[in-house]
């Protein structure tokens, strides 16, 4: 049974196992195409592992091969449907403990978030990536305050403060990600409050 | 109602006319520098050929200035140097009628003009031109980009590994042109960050292939690159905000490879995929008058020019939605 398509993968649940399998994009070349697939399939299930190993919950890879990741199926809410700013403060905490062990998630957005049984699992890392970084780190931050912005368009702000507060607190590098952050901001061609 | 829509932002100074809503008269002339654009050139050449287009506008809308209703003009973003010239004449304009003035935010007018066109009612826009990369999307009352460089518009980057190539501004046409005759894919940074894609790294990689491989496998090498990381975006925002149609504007949707890929993608996902006349692809004044005419009843308090101007700045109170 088909239970989600994403824009590069269709993920499929089977006899209680969740299998992700990135599928051929015509409108790329194939050479591209087979390289990102399979580079992008095999650095998702690696960082997943590392993931579990470091405490940090996620779905349990079972097995992958070159398109096809096979996994633990979390049985929860998507957190962008059950938005509440208390998870913020976990999710912090979460973030902050991948990004002291290089882990960048790539796509940092609540509907990537899932909460079982009061709990916080990470999932689609298929945009992920091992990097030590401060470029990479202040961009997942950014991913996530673009996608809180343009999804709760009323409770951002406050949520993202929640979550930086709590990033704070557990993250090793926080001066320099957080600096990083700001000049992000500044990089883009239009942000706030710049006038005329 | 009769709308006269000036449009000043970069390169391109156009006047378009609307009457009821319908495109009546879109006129323009392009700034052409050998190298990048020089603001003061730029401002110097739209003041040179305002006073014919818009004679040429009218004449060619059959009507005459003392018919015009509403006048808009482009607002930002933009060169304030640009920006300047069509807020100067388009106030003259309508101080001089006592006819009222609307502040038009570019990018919403690039969006109002490709859903004039394709009938789609919500799209996802992909808006590529020299200086704007964003992926735009409407929703609670706003229209919100979802992704956009993180540094360079796309059609820079292609100007640029241009004039590293020799190729003269705008380097665009040339390029697809090369393209075609490559055949050898060279990899190239793929950098897709959530919706957001990055293009400073691109330039500097490319810059280091010049002589090494050839202008043709470069150029194929570039344009597959990073339309896929466009379209690549662009499909995530689809899938993210569960919408069913895409359109591309801006200057750098002349391309056909690029249109090509938006085709496919759209088709592999059942979704609806229109290209738009290339005419209202590019900055011109019709998509201004037409998106004024939109705006008529706007109280704005300020109509300066915003050099960076916001598409999720202006509240979007005309659609039922």
């Amino acid at each position: 049974m088909i239970i989600a398509k994403g824009a590069e993968a269709v993920i499929r649940l089977e006899n209680g196992i969740v299998i992700k399998e990135r599928i051929r994009k015509n409108y790329r070349i194939e050479e591209l195409d087979y390289k990102l697939r399979k580079s992008r399939t095999s650095i998702e299930a690696k960082v997943m592992k590392l993931c579990r190993e470091n405490g940090i919950l996620c779905p349990n890879v079972i097995d992958y091969n070159d398109f096809e990741i096979r996994m633990e199926y979390i049985d929860g809410k998507k957190l962008s449907d059950s938005f509440s700013l208390d998870l913020m403060k976990e999710l912090g905490k979460t973030v902050a403990k991948m990004h002291n062990i290089n882990i960048i998630h790539g796509d940092l957005t609540t509907s990537n978030v899932m909460i079982k049984d009061n709990k916080l699992y990470i999932i689609d890392f298929g945009l992920a990536k091992i990097s030590k970084k401060i470029e990479d780190k202040a961009t997942d931050i950014f991913t996530l305050k673009e996608a809180l912005k343009a999804n709760h368009t009323e409770l951002w702000e406050k949520a993202f403060n929640i979550f930086i507060s709590e990033y704070k607190n557990v993250s090793i590098e926080k001066d320099k990600i957080l600096e990083r952050y700001y000049d992000i901001e500044k990089r883009r061609r239009y942000y706030e409050n710049s006038n005329y | 109602m009769i709308v006269l829509g000036i449009e000043s932002t970069a390169h391109t100074f156009g006047v378009g006319i609307v009457k009821d809503g319908k495109i009546i008269a879109n006129e323009r002339d392009t700034y052409k520098p050998k190298e990048g654009i020089i603001p003061r050139e730029a401002m110097e050449h739209h003041y040179d050929v305002a006073p014919s287009i818009i004679q040429r506008a009218l004449e060619k809308a059959n009507v005459k200035l003392s018919d015009i209703d509403l006048y808009a003009y482009s607002q930002g973003p933009g060169i304030p140097s640009c920006l300047r010239v069509g807020y100067e004449i388009s106030r003259y304009l309508s101080n001089k009628s006592k006819k009222k003035l609307i502040g038009v935010n570019h990018s919403i007018a690039h969006l109002e003009i490709a859903r004039y066109f394709t009938g789609f009612d919500d799209p996802v826009m992909l808006y590529v031109s020299g200086g704007n990369t964003q992926i735009i999307v409407y929703k609670e009352g706003k229209y919100r980009v979802f992704g956009e460089t993180q540094d360079i518009g796309v059609g820079n980057l292609i100007d640029r590994v241009g004039r590293a190539l020799n190729i003269p501004f705008p380097a665009g046409p040339k390029i697809e042109e090369l393209a075609k005759k490559g055949s050898k894919y060279i990899e190239i940074p793929y950098v897709i960050k959530g919706m957001d894609v990055s293009f400073s790294g691109i330039e500097t990689h490319i810059k280091k292939l010049i002589g090494k491989e050839s202008a043709e496998n470069i150029a194929y090498s570039l344009q597959e690159t990073v339309f896929s990381m466009l379209i690549e975006a662009a499909e995530r925002a689809m899938a993210y905000c569960n919408k069913d149609s895409l359109v591309i504007t801006g200057g750098v949707a002349a391309n056909k490879r690029l249109n090509e890929m938006g085709k496919i993608m759209c088709e592999e996902r059942n979704a609806k995929f229109k290209e738009i006349p290339l005419e209202y692809a590019g900055d011109n004044g019709a998509m201004i008058a037409y998106t004024g005419y939109l705006m008529k009843d706007y109280e704005q308090i300020d109509l300066k020019p915003i050099r960076n101007y916001r598409t999720d700045a202006v509240e979007i109170k005309y659609r039922k939605w």
